[in-house]
């Protein structure tokens, strides 16, 4: 996350230094070098020096052009990956606080922002394993976490669940030492997280079963893993 | 309930999984394009969020989607575009032909239709 958010500002920084420096040797361009060309090219011995002139025009177009396309590349970079400005653009709002997941998934934003609240906790609603959280390709640490929750003033310092599968699995997942950084408790799933659009939530193993001959995966609510809850020390 | 079509990759071996041998490769770039534009579309019916291991490549431990998509008439998983996007398999022939025939434009269904998919792979 940090390291995202450096590379993001460098990036944006870098780019408005080089369109200032581009700017002004436009104006150099327009105002100077056509008018020293034009004279250099009267005399034998400035001939040399014209044509050096009209290489740097050429130059300064492709920089100029280059500029453009790093621009437009940043841009692309940052609509995928996430953002400088506070938090992550990856962040969304849902009923019970805020999931991140990338533009790419479309319908996975819908699903997050349709499921309900926890009753007087904050949702937390994200891919997970035990140790970390996905966000695209980005692998987050309780300590990234924790600064996303702490940055969304909807949080209000309550008790926080982890709607991301596994985080609450093993003998130190993510969620324990959530806890310890936020000191509140932290509810997360030891197993597989599921919602579905019949209105069902909740913690159940992923069951393979076979529907009309085609191989299925899914939640089995016959057999519900468990939501574990995590105390600061 | 209306019938619905259910996709699939995978087929049963004893007790685990193996890609399906009628699954053909896309080498084509634009029709490429126009399958991943159908399957991110649609209405989701169930999703975990999590990320599993890349059936074809266990060195991606943490990169495939679990969960279902519908645009009513077929029920899709969110690894096909995983799938497609990363070791070119195209889905089924059957879900093939309908998307070409829909312009490779899915609607997102009634409420009440996404529902009544979730019973069906859950419960049916």
């Amino acid at each position: 996350m940090s390291d995202l958010g450096e590379i993001s500002a460098d990036l944006m920084e870098v780019l408005g230094r080089l369109e200032r420096v581009l700017a002004r040797l436009t104006a150099l361009d327009r105002n100077t070098l056509a008018a020293a060309q034009a004279e250099a090219s009267c005399h034998p011995e400035g001939k040399r020096a014209a044509a050096l002139i009209a290489r740097a025009r050429g130059q300064l177009r492709q920089a100029s052009e280059g500029t453009i396309a790093a621009r437009r590349a940043g841009e692309d970079w940052l609509s995928q990956h996430g953002s400088a400005q506070g938090g992550h653009s990856s962040g969304f709002d849902t009923p019970g606080g805020r999931a991140y997941f990338p533009p790419s998934e479309a319908k996975v934003r819908e699903a997050a922002a349709a499921l309900p609240a926890f009753p007087g906790e904050y949702t937390f609603d994200a891919h997970g394993s035990s140790e970390h959280v996905f966000i695209g390709e980005e692998a987050l640490s309780a300590q990234d976490v924790a600064e996303l929750i702490k940055a969304d003033e909807k949080w209000e310092g309550r008790p926080v669940r982890l709607f991301s599968c596994d985080t609450g699995r093993g003998d130190a997942p993510i969620a324990a030492e959530l806890a310890e950084i936020l000191g509140v408790k932290v509810t997360a799933p030891e197993g597989r997280a599921w919602s579905s659009a019949d209105g069902k939530s909740g913690v159940y193993p992923v069951e393979i079963r076979v529907v009309q001959g085609v191989v299925v995966e899914v939640p089995n609510y016959d057999a519900e893993g468990s939501w574990r809850e995590f105390f600061p020390d | 309930m209306a019938t619905m079509r259910i996709a699939s990759l995978w087929r049963l071996n004893g007790d685990s999984l193996e890609l399906r041998p009628d699954l053909d490769r896309c080498e084509d770039p634009d029709l490429k394009r126009q399958i991943l534009a159908f399957l991110s579309e649609g209405g989701f019916v169930l999703r975990s969020p999590g990320l599993r291991e890349d059936r074809l490549d266990p060195s991606r431990p943490n990169a495939v989607p679990l969960g279902y998509l519908s645009d009513g008439e077929w029920i899709w998983p969110l690894e096909t575009s995983y799938y497609l996007e990363q070791h070119d398999i195209l889905p089924e022939q059957d879900l093939l032909d309908y998307m070409r025939a829909r312009g490779y434009e899915a609607p997102k269904p009634d409420p009440t239709v996404l529902a009544d998919a979730a019973r069906l792979l859950t419960e049916g």
